[in-house]
């Protein structure tokens, strides 16, 4: 059960490169026994605050600590209590896995050669150990990635994109192994991933950034019972087209959706007032109910941009 | 902060001697040994014995092939690693840059103490197979002993990493500088070049610390031959040029690293 000390607590964090706002003014906690996803467009923000963290970026204002350790102040400190997987996890390809595994484990002052061979099977790695690292495939160095972030036995773990290159069965391991620790160990984990669906499943809570600002934040079932309804209507005789309703004040977006059916989503109005809207303009309503949001649809409402879209903006001077 | 940095230096002599790199820069400083070897003629030079054998190795090898080698090793320190992405591995363990920085300076130091000290002890089996090892003597008898030559070998040999030294930095400073080996390299050499070229045409040699690298074993050799040597005040000289730019360096490139943010 999370026990509601923060694990990070990021204040007012700001980075500008030149003119360009990359992260603004962003506050969050994420406590201990907690895993918390941070999601976004490409360019909202969210690996400039990874980097942050990690003391690989300077912030421009604000602080950032790690259980009461100030990253800037004391980063040895600070960084003894965590496991980061940036980005693409880069290693020495001329060295064997294990090899690279080991140097990590030194500078952590791991000397203890069975805390590697753990590792190693944990991430399931222990058959391919010996081979030099230019000869994984890149789910394997994912793997390797996640495991060199968690040999230091961190407290907090920084995910960022940990199932890149993965299949779907090695994801759901990967992600289950993290969730275990979470479970069993009280690790905070802090994870950005484009993978809706994984984070939805997964995680505790969510954040969102969009435009480098910090759209949203809380637990997932709260966030979407607050969200605008989404009401799917099925009609006896033929669909209407979704643009015949654009122009109605109410509905914000209409989507086409499986089984004939249309998908409103309104804004300060209910199912009640839809019906009431269809039948009078004379369609034939056979179904009308309430739906429960997705995670994606929720996003794609608050950002407008699907999670894994490239970046939008022509200027952006550095994509992090 | 000491133990961190001897652990990283750690990690350091343990990359490098995996790497091709080092294997390759032994075999180019021993090639160029056994082409000395094989290309010295004693009408080129006079009378040779071991130790003039060994003075003329050394300038040859550190005038050319190594100083390329030294350079090029320190270039890559930094910029193949920030270009690969390793160094943002190295970077989100509990360590600080100054620590890393420190780590990767020695690492080149010991490069360049590897290959000079490989170069010597070639330099010296090579001139055993042909030339004698002796006291330096003249028709009116001895002029140098062996002890008094070794001694000298051996204060050459020290003080030879003095403006080595100073080349490891400078390699390691271009290095902070940019973000990939190639244009590292380029830097590097490059102005190494360039500059040894405009010595020609201003005065700016005594000023250049590559001036001096092959200072040590041109007063050796000054020994070796019989002659009259002086270190003093010729040494001063390096170590108060090596030094300035050295600092320089050091510090130029340490302060470049610590601000710089990792994100490319």
């Amino acid at each position: 059960m999370p026990t509601h000390s923060p694990a990070l607590t990021l204040t007012g964090l700001t980075k500008t490169f030149g003119r360009h706002r990359a992260v603004d003014d962003v506050t969050l906690d994420v406590n201990q026994g907690e895993m918390v996803g941070f999601l976004g467009p490409n360019g909202a923000g969210k690996s400039t605050t990874l980097y942050m963290i990690t003391r690989l970026v300077r912030p421009t204002a604000g602080s950032i600590h790690v259980f009461g350790h100030d990253v800037r102040r004391s980063p040895v400190e600070a960084l003894r209590h965590i496991g980061a997987l940036v980005e693409t996890p880069s290693f020495y390809g001329y060295l064997s896995g294990r090899r690279n595994l080991e140097l990590v484990a030194r500078v952590y002052g791991i000397r203890d050669r069975t805390a590697v061979d753990e590792i190693l099977a944990q991430i399931g790695l222990t058959e391919r150990q010996k081979d030099p690292v230019q000869n994984y495939s890149q789910g394997m160095k994912q793997r390797l990635g996640l495991g060199a972030a968690l040999l230091g036995s961190p407290r907090l773990l920084l995910l960022d994109e940990p199932t890149n290159g993965l299949d779907p069965e090695a994801m759901r391991e990967i992600l289950g192994l993290v969730r275990n620790k979470v479970r069993q160990d009280g690790l905070a984990v802090f994870i950005s991933s484009h993978l809706l669906g994984e984070v939805e499943e997964y995680c505790d809570r969510v954040a969102i950034m969009n435009g480098g600002k910090l759209a949203c934040e809380g637990h997932v079932d709260e966030i979407l019972a607050q969200a605008d309804p989404v009401v799917r209507v099925t009609f006896s005789g033929d669909r209407p087209a979704p643009d015949t309703f654009r122009t109605l004040e109410g509905i914000e977006t209409v989507v086409e959706a499986p089984g004939g059916a249309l998908e409103f989503l309104l804004t300060g109005q209910d199912s009640a007032w839809l019906n009431r809207q269809l039948l009078e303009r004379g369609f034939p309503v056979a179904t009308i109910a309430p739906k429960q949001r997705t995670l994606r649809e929720f996003f794609l409402a608050l950002t407008g941009t699907p999670p894994d879209s490239p970046p939008t903006a022509p200027h952006t001077p550095r994509e992090v | 902060m000491l133990r961190r940095t001897l652990t990283l230096l750690r990690n350091e002599l343990t990359k490098t001697l995996r790497t091709r790199f080092l294997w390759a820069s032994v075999a180019a400083v021993g090639f160029v040994c056994v082409v000395m070897f094989l290309t010295i003629r004693r009408d080129d030079i006079g009378e040779i014995n071991g130790w003039v054998y060994v003075g003329l190795v050394m300038q040859g090898v550190f005038a050319e092939v190594g100083l390329i080698l030294i350079a090029a090793f320190s270039a890559m320190l930094m910029a193949e690693e920030t270009a690969t992405g390793t160094i943002r591995t190295a970077l989100t363990a509990p360590i600080r840059r100054r620590e890393l920085y420190l780590a990767k300076a020695g690492s080149g130091l010991l490069y360049m103490i590897l290959v000079s000290a490989f170069a010597l002890l070639l330099s010296l089996a090579l001139a055993g197979l042909k030339y004698t090892f002796g006291p330096i003597s003249d028709s009116a008898g001895v002029i140098y002993s062996t002890s008094e030559v070794v001694r000298n070998l051996v204060w050459a040999y020290a003080l030879s990493w003095i403006p080595l030294g100073t080349l490891v930095l400078f390699g390691l400073c271009m290095s902070a500088l940019t973000t990939r080996s190639g244009p590292a390299i380029s830097l590097t050499v490059g102005s190494i070049i360039l500059v040894e070229s405009l010595k020609h045409f201003v005065e700016i040699g005594p000023f250049l610390f590559t001036q001096y690298i092959g200072a040590p074993w041109v007063v050796f050799h000054e020994v070796a031959q019989g002659v009259d040597y002086q270190w003093l005040p010729g040494m001063w000289r390096v170590g108060a040029v090596c030094g300035v730019y050295s600092v320089a360096c050091f510090c130029l490139g340490l302060w470049r690293f610590c601000r710089r943010d990792m994100n490319l």
